[in-house]
């Protein structure tokens, strides 16, 4: 029998355009009532919602939870969790600018494609 | 890049002379002053002329009439308007994406500081306007 009532937490991480995001994320879990709780979780994320199953809940089930993932900005939320429940994170993340990589149309592109017509033309010295 | 909510006014751009992360700053065909002029609920006029709006060289401010705001919560767009001596227009079009990143990054640790990252504002541009920057972002 577990020392304290479990919950489960679902997250719920997209990007900008709504998709989900894979790849590796961190979650740093700090319980704000009693410290000897904390814990951190490394997986990689998939298409389907990861689901943590067996985290102290109710009373001792307030939270907040860092989330680190590779590439994206971080961000810290704040989750309470009842007992034998759950509760779902849906959180948007933005690329972290430092790390990305973008991928531009080419000068050709820009000369050649009619929806960046007008931008060459901008561009282009009278 | 196109919003639907407004016309097609890129053909009144005539030249691009500086760009910055979140603005540019183009010389335009006066018909686009005009233009936004006539969409007063999608170009709020500012109060304040977008006196924190410089321009250099030989471009000065509108005294009137000068400065206009969309109403978007997230990544808005404001277009100041001057003119030269050769009464050419220009425009400051700079995105602001402030409360878009506040909303979208909803962090307690995070500091924002600096000027306006432009893979920002591709961000909140996709997420919040579902507008397509014509990049993508690996």
């Amino acid at each position: 029998m577990s020392q304290n009532n479990t919950g489960t937490i679902v997250c719920d991480f997209r990007n900008a355009r709504g998709n989900p995001i894979r790849g590796e994320v961190e979650l740093g879990f700090r319980n704000l009532k009693i410290q000897s709780l904390n814990f951190r979780h490394q997986t990689v994320l998939s298409d389907d919602p990861l689901r943590l199953a067996g985290v102290p809940a109710f009373p001792t089930g307030l939270w907040q939870i860092d989330i680190n993932i590779k590439r994206f900005r971080f961000k810290s939320v704040f989750v309470d969790l009842p007992s034998n429940g759950e509760r779902a994170i849906h959180e948007t993340f933005f690329i972290n600018p430092s790390e990305a990589a973008p991928s531009f149309p080419s000068t050709d592109e820009i000369r050649t494609v009619p929806k960046w017509r007008a931008l060459a033309t901008a561009l282009t010295p009278a | 890049m196109s919003h639907p909510s407004t016309p097609d006014v890129f053909g009144d751009v005539i030249d691009v002379f500086k760009v910055k992360p979140a603005r540019i700053f183009a010389r335009v065909k006066p018909q686009l002053w005009q233009r936004v002029r006539e969409l007063p609920q999608r170009f709020q006029e500012q109060p304040d002329g977008g006196s924190l709006h410089k321009f250099l060289d030989n471009w000065t401010r509108f005294t009137e009439h000068a400065s206009f705001k969309t109403p978007d919560a997230m990544g808005n767009l404001q277009l100041t308007f001057a003119s030269n001596p050769q009464e050419e227009f220009a425009v400051d079009a700079d995105l602001d994406d402030h409360r878009g990143l506040q909303h979208a990054f909803d962090v307690i640790k995070h500091k924002f500081s600096g000027d306006t990252n432009p893979y920002d504002i591709h961000e909140v541009l996709v997420k919040f306007q579902g507008i397509d920057p014509g990049y993508d972002l690996y």
